[in-house]
């Protein structure tokens, strides 16, 4: 410690007989003009504890605005140069500002988003009341802001920017805020951007694309929503003679109307509810044989691995309306249908129309998220454990977790519609003892010892299919407490994360390697573990579109 | 009316200055400037524009009143009277709803708390108009007479809502003495474009980050690293947020003429906290220093008192809530202990300790600034030093420390001096005319980006502006 007396005391000692002898002053005879501007300007003088200054233009010490202050003299040439610089500084920016503003006063303003679908802002109306309140003048902003000519492209452009950041969870890139999540009941809050009107932009179903499309069923039934039981619990399915379902009649609702499209991701509204998903833009004529092949191939590969194909449905299948899903000349369920006819015989194809259906008014689908909540994840393990041999604990010996949380269109396409649309998310805590390794893409250990579930909380509503196993980038190998001489590897998307919990009751190992992230020939890892079972998890859209390619390029490693 | 929309940049900055350039009069001038800051105050919420004139009024009568009876005792009354008014004001619309909800728990009694709107820029306006009538009783500047002029500088849309907190006597002169030359308006359109470049650019996407790990994310389970990360970039995100509204105000006030002070000056590269406050909103600790460090209310020697007062103050002028008394008596204690250690001691220490000790307590300080949740905030303070028992590291702060890589890098460039070293090397080297022309060409690019960012971006208020 330094004595009492220090250089800050001294300092303010100054400062403070300075200030007393200023008062003092004052009181003793009147200020006149002249001599109280000199005492302001010693003030601003004495001022000297902010001795810098922000400005880029002035980095040296100053006093403030002292016009004492030592500035080392500017060159005659650098006094010229810095004229002429702020003369072109000021007709470049003068013309830039002129150019905008003519461009947001005179080119023509929007009233519709095509990119959006919706009605844009309108001009306000004038009243005293909502002037008084505020509300016309910010009317008046929210105008001006959101139907700022080419306001789709621009908004493109500034996408575009921030993608170069942001913040990416599995391929999709999460820009913006979310909060205050409602259940998708109650109070809304307000808005924290512009709200208008959502417009309703009817997509009519195409008068005869079902017909004309060999492999889509027409059907009668109504749309059903997750929780609803369908139509088929009316008449019963057609199965094979083993019992499997041939088909799902597809609901149809010729009322369905699109709301919010970006590429394949809408939002739409069925029977008064407001769905959002990816309608199917499977490719079977590019990209089935790929599939297939890759497949057979592992399957070649591993001859003494029982190798499984799941390759997943979605509410494609069992609940969007037929009618917009104009996209992919087959159906997923057809596309699915066709890998399994064209699998080799020794590959066990987990048929997941039979293991789905009976569970349609269970609630195993989101209804603003393309995928499936952890109990249809469940069923589908179930099935596949069934066609292993393996044990299979039942559901009720989980913990649930009940959560809400914004689907997954809301994440990637940030349409305002569906930012308090929030729904119901359960997840289920396995009841057995497991230890969960993550590895890289080169299988070097990065966190040992981590977590099969996130912790509760841990993230957010916008995030939260991340609860299972947290990222597709590391490669998990899962120890469990089970003793039967089995092991897997899993090869799958980011689909099939919910399903691995459900199998860690079932398997002594399993290694979850994402097809994305892998740096390694996993039929050879797989051989040098000896894994005794083999499954590939994909929803059928990604069977149909590159996956087969990727699959094919590891196993060549 | 926000200077980050696109309404301000477009139409309203562009009518202000089309007419103000036309009047070549100084009167007519001012008032293009008070009308101006009129309609931008009433913009959001009209009425409490009276509240503003009201205001303004009362000092304008205070000021006249102590000018009138200089050097008695009646002037003290009309000062008093003038404080009150104004502290009262303060006090009724932004803390009487913190100050009943208190005194409800320490008392039986169960009062109806207050729902008060808080008026926009309150504290700015209000601690302006303060600086104005204790400079009139000290006698340091003159008495303005014309309640128009008086309006204007209080009003002065630049800094009217966010501040800097623009002494009289720093445009005393300006109001009837002003001349703009071809720098000032080169400089000021720089500022403005630069100032615009940080809230929007910067300080808004940087917000994102904090969001994600502070408000939307599980901050129990949140790591160390993830912790220290998002706690740095919210740091920055408010400097760049604060900053930036300071540079469009300095700028404006540069292109209209006026001179204000500066109100940053690089605060991180601060060695100790004193420093930093030396260079963290100045015009805040100027006043705190200049109108209550050096009364000495609790009489010379109990200077120490006055010292936690002050940062008391400083702290309850940024909210109604503990955590920013917390947060200003926090800073208070790091000053105290520096002066008992004193300058000379603290030079001695080696730069690199002191750095980290700076940085170490002005990242918990913004911790605090924060955290209105006392229980999030000891969350937080836990996991900052890892006594809650979560990883080093996790997977999703990684994730985000890598996605933002280069937006995180290139805050903190800018939070360094780097820009002005750049500058002075190039005038140094005589080469003055290529910084300004690589600047004109940042600036247009810069404004342009911010403007394709503002598209539909109506909610984008400056953290600033709930003070």
């Amino acid at each position: 410690m330094a004595e009492n007396k220090n250089e800050f005391d001294e300092l303010d000692e100054i400062y403070r007989q300075k200030l007393e002898n200023q008062k003092k002053a004052k009181k003793e005879k009147p200020v006149k003009e002249k001599p109280q501007k000199a005492e302001a300007q010693d003030k601003k003088e004495e001022n000297v504890k902010i001795p810098l200054s922000d400005s880029e233009d002035e980095p040296k010490p100053k006093k403030r605005r002292s016009s004492k202050k030592k500035k080392p003299e500017e060159s005659e040439k650098v006094k010229k140069q810095k004229k002429i610089g702020s003369v072109i500084n000021i007709t470049a920016c003068s013309v830039f500002f002129v150019g905008a503003i003519c461009f947001q006063l005179f080119m023509e303003r929007p009233t519709i988003s095509e990119s959006e679908k919706r009605e844009l802002a309108k001009f306000p109306t004038f009243t005293w009341e909502s002037y008084w309140s505020g509300e016309f003048t910010e009317g008046i902003s929210t105008y001006f802001n959101d139907t700022v000519p080419f306001r789709d492209e621009l908004k493109s452009i500034g996408a575009v920017f921030r993608s170069w950041f942001g913040f990416t969870v599995d391929g999709n890139v999460i820009v913006g805020n979310v909060s205050n999540v409602n259940s998708g009941e109650g109070s809304k809050p307000a808005v924290t951007t512009t709200s208008t009107k959502p417009i309703i932009i009817v997509t009519p179903p195409p008068s005869d694309s079902t017909s004309d499309t060999p492999s889509k069923e027409e059907s009668s039934a109504p749309a059903t929503t997750p929780g609803e039981t369908s139509g088929q619990t009316e008449a019963p399915l057609p199965t094979d003679p083993d019992g499997h379902i041939l088909s799902y009649p597809t609901p149809s609702d010729p009322d369905a109307q699109i709301i919010f499209r970006q590429g394949n991701q809408v939002a739409y509204i069925s029977r008064d509810e407001l769905y959002a998903g990816q309608l199917y833009g499977g490719d079977r004529d590019n990209f089935a044989t790929n599939y297939i092949s890759s497949v057979n191939t592992i399957k070649e590969l591993l001859p003494d691995v029982n190798v499984y194909n799941m390759t997943c449905l979605t509410q494609n299948t069992f609940f969007t309306p037929v009618e917009l899903n104009t996209e992919s000349f087959y159906t997923e369920q057809s596309d699915a249908a066709y890998i399994s006819n064209n699998l080799r015989s020794d590959i066990i194809n987990i048929d997941l129309l039979t293991a789905l259906t009976p569970h349609l008014d269970e609630n195993i689908f989101f209804l603003r998220d393309c995928h499936w909540q952890q109990k249809g994840a469940y069923y589908a393990a179930e099935a596949f454990a069934n066609a292993a041999g393996v044990d299979f604990a039942p559901l009720s010996s989980y913990t649930p977790v009940e959560k809400i949380c914004l689907g997954s269109v809301y994440l990637n396409t940030q349409y305002d519609g569906l930012m308090y649309e929030g729904e119901d998310f359960t997840y289920y805590i396995p009841p057995n003892e497991t230890k969960t390794d993550y590895y890289d893409y080169n299988y070097e250990l990065q966190y040992e010892n981590y977590y099969l579930l996130a912790p509760d909380n841990y993230y957010g509503p916008s995030f939260f299919y991340n609860t299972f196993m947290m990222s597709d980038e590391y490669i998990k190998h899962i120890s469990t407490d089970v003793e039967n001489g089995r092991s897997l590897v899993i090869l799958k998307d980011d689909y099939a994360n919910p399903l691995v919990p459900c199998l860690t009751s079932s398997f002594e190992d399993i290694y979850v390697i994402d097809i994305r992230y892998c740096n390694f020939n996993p039929v050879v890892f797989a051989k040098e573990r000896q894994v005794t079972d083999f499954l590939i998890c994909v929803t059928t859209e990604n069977a149909m579109d590159e996956t087969g390619t990727y699959i094919s390029d590891i196993i060549s490693y | 009316m926000i200077f980050a929309d696109l309404l301000f940049l477009y139409i309203f900055m562009a009518l202000c200055l089309a007419a103000y350039f036309i009047c070549k009069n100084v009167t007519y001038r001012n008032i293009v400037l008070v009308l101006f800051s009129l309609v931008f105050y009433a913009w959001g919420e009209p009425v409490w524009v009276f509240l503003l004139l009201g205001s303004v009024t009362v000092n304008y009568v205070g000021g006249i009143l102590i000018d009138k009876f200089k050097g008695t005792k009646k002037s003290t009354v009309a000062l008093a009277l003038t404080l009150i008014f104004d502290i009262g004001v303060l006090i009724f619309f932004k803390y009487a709803g913190f100050l009943t909800e208190n005194f409800n728990a320490i008392s039986p009694v169960d009062l109806p708390v207050p729902d008060i709107k808080m008026p926009i820029g309150i504290s700015f306006f209000t601690f302006q108009i303060i600086s104005y009538i204790i400079d009139c009783y000290w006698g340091t500047i003159k008495v303005q007479k014309n309640w128009g002029k008086l309006l204007m500088y209080i009003s002065l849309f630049p800094q009217l809502v966010a501040g800097p907190i623009v002494r009289y006597s720093v445009i005393e002169n300006d109001i009837d003495n002003r001349k703009t030359t071809a720098r000032d308006i080169s400089d000021g359109i720089t500022r403005i474009c630069m100032g615009l470049g940080k809230k929007v650019i910067l300080a808004n996407n940087l917000s994102v980050i904090v969001d994600t790990f502070f408000k939307e994310g599980n901050l129990e389970a949140l790591s160390v690293t993830g912790m220290w990360y998002t706690v740095i970039v919210y740091a920055m995100q408010v400097y760049f947020d604060f900053s930036g509204y300071s540079d469009i105000a300095i700028g404006l006030g540069r292109v209209f003429g006026f001179h204000f002070d500066e109100n940053f000056n690089y605060p991180f590269i601060c060695k100790n906290i004193t420093e930093f406050w030396q260079r963290w909103h100045i015009s805040l600790g100027t006043f705190f220093r200049d109108y209550l460090l050096y009364v000495p209310i609790f009489g010379k020697r109990r200077k120490y008192l006055n010292l936690f007062l002050v940062w008391f103050c400083t702290g309850f002028w940024h909210g109604a809530a503990w955590n920013y008394i917390i947060w200003g008596l926090y800073f208070g204690f790091f000053i105290l202990i520096e002066r008992l250690i004193g300058a000379k001691a603290l030079k001695q220490i080696p730069t690199v300790i002191t750095h980290i000790y700076s940085k170490i307590v002005i990242i918990v300080g913004f911790g605090i600034f924060y955290f209105t949740d006392m229980t999030k905030f000891g969350i937080f303070l836990k996991g900052l030093f890892g006594l809650n028992g979560n990883p080093l590291t996790d997977i999703i702060s990684a994730r985000s420390m890598t996605s933002n890589l280069w937006l995180v890098l290139v805050a903190v460039i800018l939070c360094l001096p780097v820009v002005p070293k750049i500058k002075e090397k190039l005038e140094k080297s005589e080469h003055a005319l290529l910084y300004s022309n690589c600047q004109t060409v940042f600036n247009i690019a810069i404004v342009a980006l911010s403007s394709i960012l503002l598209v539909n971006a109506t909610n984008n208020p400056f953290i600033y502006w709930n003070f």
